[in-house]
């Protein structure tokens, strides 16, 4: 592809000991949150990842962002090994890469001003002078889209949108390359979610931004994102450019996400049965492909072997031994 | 939510708690008291050990306003020196289990884990005393004295307040503005002081508030055993247990400072339940 990766993540893993916590129990087992995931992400671009609530989509954000720490695996950014960064290091690096949160009513301390809210990256990294400081929160304030009157108001006078631009206007604040957006819109009206994607668009032209935009809504992504991950059960099953992805996905598990975008129009799309049953216990994950207990087309050999995600024609990969292009025209 | 809520009735809680008449009742009782500790020497009538052989347990509303005790002593003057001791106790000993408190709860709160584990035992083996045989433990180990009585007294309420700040910050160091604060390359001791700490303080102050009752009365009752505040130093506790032989024949030597315990405790738990009220929108709903 285009050069040089921004971010590369090689078999990030997860786990989360399951256990009754303390001295006399042992791990109970493990909670396989994110497990073995490989992903590039290219300077400018717009990477979508995408599954349902528990696939562990978060978590993998929050491991890039040294926030959790990963069982094991690589993550490179840029030249330098992330998870080798330690105390000075790993603040410089947090200059390079901010996060964008779910709740906008919880992500920000009810007791700061704005301008506190806003001004706290640069306070930390001790960017430059009082005055300095004054005039970047100021024109963070309006990149927003919202006045500089606004700076002295505590988080609770303003509406969800108005303050998740608030938490935009934080993450630009140290001018980072990458920013990672966790269901950034999920928690806003779906009015307010158009004004924010299309405020996030305008950015990442302005600033040349790469962004990791986590979400559960297809819509949300295909309106956004250039590439797209589908990641199922702590796994990346299917990445593909956006088009390729919503006109003909490889992986069922992908199709059945697809046909279960609610269209107003019930005949434009084919109706797909629902997908059956919950996702699996990340706990216990079932043998063979993740998916397979699922899936409308498995076989034996799903059952007993582990798909692993490879590369097929036009740049997209495909975790499936039998991918649906193949066995399957329609 | 409420968090933003309660900031939000934070502007508007002075004028909430100055509507609430019991709360001014309450502020009033406690701003005397403040007023007749600090200006003792010029509102007392009399020095409070200087003793008046002819006037041994004179009756109040006679030659003294409230009488005097068994050596002569103006109550009225002791009674407004004793304010000074029973402050000074119960302000100190609050200062040290906050303190204390404070910083026992944000290391175990924070920090999780093993140091956690230790330091709660460590408290839930303070808490396990019954409360008056460990001041007395304390103060036998120390000494008595004003300082040692505001010690012990501190010391016994630190495992209160160190649960009730440690649960506070286990909850807070998860919300998402501490982990939006880590994200932006936040240092723990600015989480701390930044993000955590202003975040719980206010119910800790009520509390506190409250608990100076308790203090109060627990000077009282070890100065009444004997082991706080030593003769001749003033103490509304010694007062009341120096007076206790002649109760029959003199009531008001006990009775007076007893009143005036009963009206400090009054007005800091009236001023607590005030500021409770006034800074916790929740508790507002049938008031």
């Amino acid at each position: 592809m285009k050069n040089k990766p921004l971010l590369s993540i090689r078999q990030l893993t997860k786990y989360y000991p399951a256990s009754r916590k303390g001295w006399l129990h042992k791990t109970a087992g493990q909670v396989k949150a994110v497990d073995g995931v490989d992903l590039d992400l290219y300077p400018g671009e717009t990477f979508g990842l995408v599954g349902e609530s528990g696939c562990g989509k978060s978590t993998l954000g929050r491991c890039i962002l040294r926030l959790e720490a990963p069982t094991a695996g690589g993550i490179r950014f840029k030249d330098q090994d992330v998870l080798a960064l330690e105390g000075h290091a790993l603040r410089a690096l947090r200059q390079n890469m901010q996060m964008v949160f779910q709740d906008p009513y919880s992500s920000q301390n009810p007791r700061h001003t704005i301008r506190h809210i806003v001004g706290e990256p640069l306070k930390i990294h001790g960017m430059g002078s009082n005055a300095e400081q004054e005039a970047r929160i100021q024109s963070l304030i309006k990149t927003v889209g919202m006045q500089p009157e606004h700076l002295d108001r505590y988080p609770h006078e303003f509406s969800g949108g108005q303050r998740q631009r608030i938490c935009i206007a934080r993450a630009l604040a140290l001018n980072p390359q990458l920013i990672i957006a966790d269901e950034p819109v999920s928690a806003l009206d779906v009015s307010i979610q158009a004004q924010i994607l299309n405020l996030l668009v305008t950015l990442q032209e302005e600033f040349q931004l790469t962004y990791l935009f986590i979400s559960h809504d297809l819509s949300v992504v295909r309106h956004l994102c250039d590439r797209i991950g589908v990641m199922y059960l702590g796994k990346l099953v299917e990445i593909a450019p956006r088009r390729e992805l919503y006109t003909a996905p490889a992986h069922p598990y992908t199709r059945a996400l697809l046909g279960a975008i609610p269209t107003i129009t019930a005949s434009r799309r084919k109706r797909l049965d629902p997908l059956p049953g919950d996702m699996p216990s990340p706990l216990n994950p079932p043998p063979g492909c993740p998916f397979h207990p699922r899936c409308a087309f498995k076989q034996d050999r799903c059952t007993r072997e582990k798909p692993a995600l490879v590369p097929t024609s036009d740049g997209r990969s495909v975790a499936c031994h039998f991918p649906l292009s193949e066995f399957s025209a329609g | 939510m409420t968090d933003e809520k309660k900031f939000l009735d934070r502007h508007k809680a002075l004028k909430r708690f100055l509507k609430n008449p019991l709360s001014v009742v309450g502020l009033v009782l406690v701003v005397t008291i403040t007023v007749c500790a600090l200006a003792a020497p010029v509102l007392a009538p009399h020095d409070p050990a200087e003793q008046h052989l002819f006037d041994k347990r004179s009756k109040p509303f006679g030659k003294y306003v409230l009488g005097a005790d068994q050596f002569g002593r103006d109550i009225l003057s002791r009674l407004i020196y004793g304010a000074r001791v029973s402050l000074i106790v119960a302000v100190g000993s609050i200062v040290i289990a906050l303190a204390g408190g404070i910083l026992v709860g944000v290391v175990s709160g924070y920090a999780g884990g093993f140091c956690d584990s230790a330091l709660m035992r460590l408290m839930d083996l303070l808490l396990s005393f019954p409360y008056l045989l460990l001041a007395i433990v304390l103060v036998t180990a120390f000494g008595s004295g004003v300082f040692n009585t505001t010690l012990a007294i501190g010391i016994w309420a630190l495992p209160t307040f160190a649960r009730m700040v440690r649960v506070s910050v286990m909850s807070l160091k998860n919300r998402e503005f501490v982990t939006s604060a880590r994200a932006a390359g936040a240092s723990s001791a600015r989480i701390i002081f930044s993000h955590i700490i202003p975040n719980f303080v206010s119910p800790v102050i009520v509390y506190a508030t409250l608990f100076m009752a308790n203090a109060i009365m627990m000077e009282a009752a070890l100065s009444f055993l004997g082991l706080g505040v030593q003769p001749p130093t003033p103490s509304w506790g010694e007062m009341i247990s120096s007076g206790r032989n002649f109760l029959m024949v003199a009531p008001h030597v006990s009775t007076i400072p007893g009143f005036a315990i009963m009206v400090a405790v009054l007005g800091f738990n009236l001023l607590g339940d005030g500021l409770r009220d006034a800074l916790d929108p929740k508790m507002k709903v049938n008031g």
